[in-house]
């Protein structure tokens, strides 16, 4: 899963990506050197907490499927991989829109990866 | 030929009539026009000279501060080119650390961290790269308020100090980092030491003048300062970050917010559309949903929660976003002085909704000018 996220990271613009499940626990990462990745991981499990909580005020079934966040210094996008997320920051002047195909391909890639594991661990 | 040479030589002539009526006569508007001929000639150090006198003599032109931070970036460009080169064919740490400290005067924080980086890992008992990566750190700190950088900033310095300890630009920014988070004893510590070395300096007395006005620990507050630092500045994240200069304007926009229709309210499939002012009261609204007191609620705590977090996990001040969950989009927007929030079907076009925000919020400024 590692080499899938450096892949994903060779994109000009991207700082890093990693993913995590919804309470914070690391999955895999591959975070530049300028971020902890303890910290990332617990700060943004902090906010989809508090986004999903929000949302269920509406609905209880609801959940954050993709988030897209555009601040000063830099953008961040979570994608919903069913019992986890892929994280991923990048930096203030790269565009997302162009950049967005890739990370869902990413999402993807990690997805189908994923099956073969349980269905392995299942036999 | 000819041509060419007339047009060197009446533009020689033009820099040598505004140098002279800049002698004579100097004012900002003058330092600007010859600043700019000089950039056109490619004479980057004397227009770099130039600005740096006009800057002193009018700090408060902020077009000459912007020419002179432009023609910085012009410089430190070159500059970055040259040592890239002298990187490749003869590496040393002295380039690792300078080359470090133009891209952090760039805003290129990621590169300056991984160049410095590098340096400390080949010369790990060089002081200067160890400084760097402090103060790329700090310059962080500085916008983000994170505890994080805080603490990364403090152990990178104090690794510097430990190999350097009579270098100033380290202890200047130990000092001015533990005076920011409030840590008196340590500020104090390097203050003494910095008087030691520059006993006359008008900076450091200043902020030895500032140390003495910290007040004194309470022992309940706890050790971690840059965690209560952190948590000072989100407190204040929700005030207005403007002085009282702007605040007849602000309060001339938000009036017009609140007395102009129902936000977004034509767009098929907008379920509701929110427009709260900087301490979270509710401005305008308008609603679709049969609990329109419940879709506020969760319009306020989608606001906060990712205004706090963004700064946290160091992306700086959030601006705009959008989130899909299961049965919605909601797109959020943090403005200076306002900032919104709008339900809407799934289906709904990110760019639509983009756009009439955009168009919403420069008809609320254009209509409170024109008030």
């Amino acid at each position: 899963m590692k080499k899938i996220l450096e892949q994903l990271n060779q994109i000009a613009g991207i700082r890093g990506s990693m993913v995590m499940t919804q309470d914070g626990i690391m999955v895999a990462e591959a975070l530049g050197p300028d971020l902890d990745d303890d910290v990332v991981a617990a700060l943004a499990s902090a906010l989809l907490g508090a986004l999903n909580k929000s949302l269920q005020r509406l609905d209880e079934e609801d959940l954050v499927q993709d988030l897209v966040l555009t601040a000063s210094d830099g953008k961040m996008v979570f994608v919903n991989l069913g019992n986890a997320y892929l994280v991923v920051m990048a930096k203030q002047d790269m565009v997302l829109a162009n950049t967005m195909v890739e990370i869902k391909s990413t999402a993807h890639k990690i997805l189908n990866r994923r099956v073969p594991e349980t269905r392995n661990e299942a036999t | 030929m000819f041509g060419f040479l007339f047009g060197w030589m009446r533009r020689q002539d033009k820099v040598e009539k505004l140098r002279r009526r800049w002698t004579q006569d100097p004012s900002p508007k003058l330092a600007e026009k010859l600043a700019c001929v000089l950039i056109e000639r490619h004479e980057i150090n004397q227009a770099l000279a130039l600005l740096k006198r006009a800057c002193r003599m009018y700090p408060r032109a902020e077009r000459i501060a912007s020419y002179y931070q432009k023609v910085m970036h012009l410089k430190s460009s070159d500059e970055i080119r040259a040592l890239r080169q002298a990187l490749a064919t003869h590496p040393s740490a002295q380039i690792h650390a300078r080359l470090s400290e133009l891209y952090r005067f760039l805003g290129h924080f990621e590169e300056a961290l991984e160049i410095a980086h590098e340096g400390v890992k080949a010369y790990p008992d060089y002081a200067g790269n160890h400084l760097a990566i402090g103060r790329v750190y700090f310059s962080r700190f500085s916008k983000t308020a994170s505890a994080h950088d805080g603490r990364k900033t403090a152990s990178y310095l104090e690794k510097a100090y430990a190999l350097d300890p009579q270098n100033v630009k380290t202890i200047y920014h130990l000092a001015n980092l533990y005076l920011r988070v409030g840590h008196k004893p340590k500020a104090e510590t390097y203050l003494a030491h910095l008087v030691e070395i520059m006993p006359s300096e008008s900076r450091i007395l200043a902020l030895q003048k500032r140390c003495h006005q910290i007040p004194q620990e309470d022992a309940r507050a706890g050790t971690d300062y840059f965690a209560r630092y952190e948590a000072r500045r989100m407190g204040q994240a929700g005030m207005t970050s403007e002085g009282p200069k702007r605040g007849a304007d602000v309060q001339t926009l938000q009036k017009q917010v609140a007395s102009a229709g129902h936000p977004l309210s034509d767009i098929p499939g907008v379920q509701g559309a929110y427009v709260f002012d900087p301490q979270e009261k509710l401005l305008n609204h308008h609603s679709t949903a049969s609990e329109p007191g419940s879709m506020q609620a969760v319009a306020q705590g989608i606001l906060k929660a990712v205004r706090v977090n963004a700064r946290r996990m160091t992306i700086g001040a959030f601006s705009q976003g959008h989130l899909v969950s299961g049965k919605r989009k909601i797109f959020f927007y943090d403005f200076n002085d306002m900032s919104m929030l709008i339900f809407a079907d799934k289906q709904v076009r990110n760019d639509l909704i983009h756009r009439k925000v955009t168009e919403y919020v420069e008809d609320m400024i254009c209509e409170t000018a024109a008030s």
